[in-house]
């Protein structure tokens, strides 16, 4: 026998009511009018043993009545046999989720993740099974699910991990999702396992997140995915009282300022800092930082200046702060890079009507590249020629070419040096066929003057005219060409682009299977074209020089977590920390902390080292917490699930609720009830006409 | 009128024994006659009837003052004929034109209404008002009446004159009881309104704090009056024998209470009689004369009482004769 609410027992209180009313003897009801009762106090009956307590039976009912309507509120029910063990109840799969990104380097947030992991661990039920994932930018799993009955092993797992935070962002809201999908595989394969006798309901699904929470945190994955109701995520934040975090960034350097003596760097103040006064200066520098302040949660840009001792210093540094984290910022100098250009032609460079005058003024030089441009005219001795082109990184052919002329060049194409033919004569074609491919040409000349040519098929998927394939820059049709060659071309040449008649323009070849080789079959000053003038011959021209330069485009700022490809000619990758790395041409490295990385060739003493800073991603320097609330608002389903005893709890009470619900005993004490009430009325309406009568007599 | 209560009626019988008039009226009859006038005549006729001497005959016999004129004194009171006789400028005092004024002042709050013997308290006061008033109209005294529960119901002024008694007497029958009794009130209006020095005679039960009305009483010695004080109670008010316990409902306030008469009987007495005690010594220390009457005694006795009182007054009166200012009450 047991019963719903136990609590209505106190209802049992109430059968003192029929005793008591038992003891006491009624007042008389005899009344007496006296004239005063100035004189008189009160003097209340004694009771004698004879009038303690009378009428038992009527009492006995009275109590008899109250106990089943107390009993009857108890909703009892007589117990089944079913009883509910902690084995009947699924156990929970807890995935533990440890933010190692670089933020979790402050002060000793990574000490209290452990222990929160511990606690976890600890507090995790007899049925239930842990796995630990890390997260930065991407998820790892470190240990998969254990039992709770191995949990000294996994922390022994876990502490021969020996795991750090890492330099990387920290990116929750992918993480999240991936754990999600986890989980929820992990249960689906594990009702797929189970037999058909050997039914188990499905595990709980915990996920249990320790992080710093700090606001630049990503979570953008989360507004794209629909999150499953049963996977719960439990917030175990760790925070520090420190919380002061300064950040610096070097920003663009200003092209008007080629000495590049003062740089303007921006200092960011996260929201919850606390102090506002840093100093930012470079290292090796003599001169002391002078200090500024930054209010919380805003920011400030500063000019640093160079001083002799800190000209080639790469670092700038921030002090000021709590967390050291993100207090660096490299940065490198420039590379100063000078292209060699030899034009090979007759013109003055200062002929408007030739050629060279367009290219020279083409050649825009910036804090970063210089060019070199020399004419080797046709007067030259052709043994000084070949002399002069040893550093060499990009010809132009625009005249006849005599024999040694054209051996020299060979050589140069050999090494790699890239070389543009402009075929804007018919002379030129029979000393450059060698390179030009050019077989044999129709009409030379369009000898109307009202007619022209335009550029009609364009191959914007080759990397020279690339950068035209934008529909602000792809208009070729304002170009107006005269005079052209209609060369006939082997079929294994790529034409980048034709005239609109389908002759052949402008072409590309490998020469020795390394050098770049360009025709153009028109030359570009007035007299045969409009494409000096025009908007595009700027950047082609600088678009094939850049392509001619060895070290090619590589970014030498870049964020930790980047991979960059590495460059042609470099064997050797060198490590901020100084592990060198022998590298193939192809291969992609990883930056995986802040620094300078560095490229190197052991082969080639003429290549110059190409350096990478690489610094923190910005928005880990945000570490003011991110409210809880920001991710429920995406759809997480925040909160844990209830422990197996509390489950067990629950399906009793199920249980129990269903069994009254079907028995419905309290009908019957009510009946019984009603009963005794009746029972109780007839019998005190006799004792009292007995009295009554008793009375009158 | 029945008596409301349940109660056994208590013993009167030693009350009646020692009444020195009841061989002359029977008071139970009397009092059953509901004409009060007729009660009152056959009372102080069968009272008179069985005087052999009034010790006070004469009590209001004239007595003239003479004293020097002073200018300013109304002339007429002037004696001529001793000026003629004498050559000397005597005033000539008068007594008032009765020799007495007596008023009656009669409780009947709602705790008057208390008999045990079917004899209500109110009724026996009335009737002993209406006999004094009656005795004393025949000695041509002015009577006056005020009759009082918690206000005052009736006054009648004093006087003596044809038809006055006849609506002195009216006036006590229509009076019915009020509720509580407040005998401050009536007090301060004698003390207010007589003027002249006068015989005030309180019927009451005093079931009232001593202290409530000792100021007032006082005062009105004060000033002059001669009082008396006709304390009417019931047999049962004095015993208290009651035997069995009930609740008590007090008459005036209708508090209840729940008493065991066996428990407090004897507490009841004691403080009863240390409230008697209380009001008997103030009333000797101030020269108030202080009777009792059970409801159970013959009226006479009380009439007998109260005449037996004037007596003394009027020897305490020629004592202080003396003094002008207690002449008005020395009759």
């Amino acid at each position: 026998m047991s019963a719903l609410a136990w609590l209505f027992g106190l209802g049992f209180l109430a059968l003192a009511g029929p005793f008591l009313f038992h003891l006491i003897r009624r007042t008389p009801k005899g009344e007496v009018r006296f004239s005063s009762l100035m004189f008189l106090r009160s003097s209340p009956p004694t009771l004698t043993r004879r009038s303690r307590l009378d009428n038992l039976l009527l009492m006995a009912i009275r109590m008899a009545a109250v106990a089943l309507i107390a009993t009857a509120f108890m909703r009892p029910f007589l117990n089944s046999n079913v009883k509910l063990e902690f084995a009947d109840v699924p156990g929970k799969k807890t995935a533990v989720l440890l933010d190692t990104s670089a933020s979790m380097k402050r002060v000793d947030l990574w000490d209290q993740t452990f222990l929160k992991l511990q606690q976890v661990i600890d507090d995790a039920e007899a049925n239930d099974e842990i796995a630990v994932f890390t997260f930065d930018k991407q998820l790892k799993k470190q240990i998969d699910f254990t039992k709770k009955s191995d949990a000294t092993t996994l922390l022994q797992k876990f502490k021969e991990l020996k795991l750090e935070p890492t330099w990387n962002v920290s990116k929750l809201g992918d993480a999240l999702v991936d754990v999600a999908n986890r989980l929820l595989e992990s249960q689906q394969s594990e009702q797929n396992s189970d037999t058909d006798d050997n039914h188990t309901l499905p595990s709980k699904l915990q996920i249990v997140l320790i992080s710093d929470m700090q606001s630049g945190s990503s979570t953008a994955a989360l507004q794209s995915f629909r999150w499953p109701e049963n996977v719960k995520v439990e917030f175990e934040t760790v925070a520090t009282k420190r919380g002061t975090n300064a950040t610096l960034e070097l920003l663009p350097a200003d092209e008007s300022d080629p000495q590049q003596l003062r740089e303007n760097v921006i200092v960011r103040n996260a929201k919850n800092s606390v102090s506002d006064e840093f100093s930012v200066s470079w290292e090796n520098g003599s001169s002391a930082s002078i200090p500024f302040q930054v209010p919380a949660g805003s920011s400030k840009i500063l000019a640093v200046t160079r001083d002799s001792n800190s000209q080639s210093s790469s670092k700038l540094m921030l002090e000021g702060d709590d967390a050291d984290f993100d207090n660096q910022f490299f940065a490198i100098l420039p590379l100063k890079q000078t292209i060699s250009i030899r034009y090979v032609g007759d013109e003055s460079e200062n002929d408007p009507e030739g050629m060279l005058y367009y290219l020279k003024r083409s050649l825009i030089e910036t804090p970063t590249t210089t060019y070199n441009l020399q004419q080797s005219s046709s007067v030259s001795d052709p043994m000084e020629f070949g002399l002069n082109f040893d550093t060499i990184d990009f010809l132009v052919v625009t005249r006849p070419l005599s024999g040694p002329e054209n051996q020299a060049i060979d050589n140069l194409l050999e090494r790699g040096v890239t070389l543009l033919v402009v075929l804007h004569d018919q002379s030129i074609i029979e000393s450059t066929r060698d390179w030009t491919g050019v077989t044999t040409t129709e009409d030379t000349e369009n000898s109307k003057s009202d007619s022209y040519a335009m550029l009609g098929n364009i191959d914007f998927s080759h990397p020279v005219i690339t950068p035209f394939s934008g529909p602000r820059f792809n208009d070729f049709t304002q170009i107006r060409f005269w005079k052209f060659l209609r060369p006939n071309l082997p079929d294994n040449i790529q034409v980048l682009a034709r005239f609109d008649d389908d002759t052949p323009a402008f072409w590309h070849q490998l020469a020795h299977d390394k050098s770049d080789l360009y025709t153009m079959g028109f030359g570009w000053q007035p007299e045969n074209s409009q494409l000096a003038l025009s908007s595009k011959f700027l950047p082609l021209m600088l678009r094939m020089i850049e392509l001619s330069t060895k070290t090619g485009p590589v970014a030498t700022n870049s964020i930790v977590g980047d991979t960059i490809e590495s460059p042609k000619g470099y064997d050797r990758f060198i490590s901020p920390d100084g592990d060198v790395k022998f590298i193939d041409d192809s291969s992609a490295q990883t930056l995986n902390s802040p620094g300078i990385y560095s490229f190197a060739c052991s082969s080639d003493s003429e290549l110059a080292d190409l350096q990478i800073a690489v610094n923190l991603d910005p928005s880990e320097s945000q570490t003011a917490t991110m409210p809880i609330d920001q991710v429920s608002a995406l759809g997480v389903e925040v909160g844990t699930h209830s422990t197996s005893d509390q489950e067990v709890e629950q399906q009793r009470q199920l249980l129990d609720f269903e069994l009254e619900n079907r028995q419905k005993l309290w009908k019957w004490l009510i009946l019984g009830a009603i009963g005794m009430i009746m029972a109780e009325s007839w019998l005190a309406g006799r004792t009292d006409r007995n009295n009554r009568s008793e009375e009158s007599q | 009128m029945n008596n409301p209560t349940t109660n056994p009626k208590p013993n009167s019988e030693s009350s009646t024994a020692t009444s020195p008039r009841n061989s002359y009226v029977d008071t139970e009859a009397i009092l059953k006659l509901k004409d009060l006038e007729l009660r009152a005549k056959l009372i102080v006729e069968g009272f008179m009837s069985g005087l052999h001497r009034s010790p006070y005959h004469g009590f209001s016999v004239e007595f003239t003052d003479y004293r020097e004129y002073s200018p300013g004194d109304d002339l007429r009171h002037l004696d001529w004929k001793l000026l003629a006789r004498r050559d000397r400028k005597y005033i000539k005092r008068f007594e008032d034109e009765t020799n007495l004024r007596c008023h009656l002042l009669v409780d009947l709050s709602r705790s008057m209404s208390f008999g045990s013997n079917g004899v209500e308290k109110s009724e026996y006061a009335k009737t002993i008002a209406a006999s004094l008033a009656w005795f004393l109209f025949r000695q041509r005294d002015a009577v006056g009446l005020i009759t009082f529960d918690e206000f005052i119901d009736e006054v009648l002024p004093a006087r003596f004159r044809p038809g006055h008694l006849r609506r002195l007497l009216g006036a006590l029958e229509r009076s019915t009881g009020g509720t509580e009794s407040n005998i401050r009130k009536p007090l301060e209006q004698v003390a207010a309104t007589v003027q002249k020095r006068g015989l005030i005679v309180l019927i009451s039960d005093l079931l009232v704090p001593a202290e409530s009305i000792t100021k007032q009483l006082g005062y009105l010695r004060a000033i002059g009056h001669d009082v008396v004080l006709l304390r009417v109670l019931d047999p049962d008010e004095v015993d208290f024998s009651f035997d069995k316990a009930s609740i008590f409902v007090d008459l005036e306030t209708g508090r209840e209470l729940y008493v065991d008469p066996g428990a407090v009987a004897k507490e009841y007495q004691t403080k009863s009689n240390e409230h008697r005690d209380e009001v008997k010594t103030f009333c000797d220390e101030n020269g108030i004369d202080f009777y009792e009457a059970l409801t159970s005694d013959p009226v006479q006795t009380s009439l007998f009482n109260f005449l037996q009182a004037r007596s003394h007054q009027a020897q305490r009166g020629q004592l202080t004769a003396a003094n002008p200012n207690q002449r008005g009450g020395s009759r």
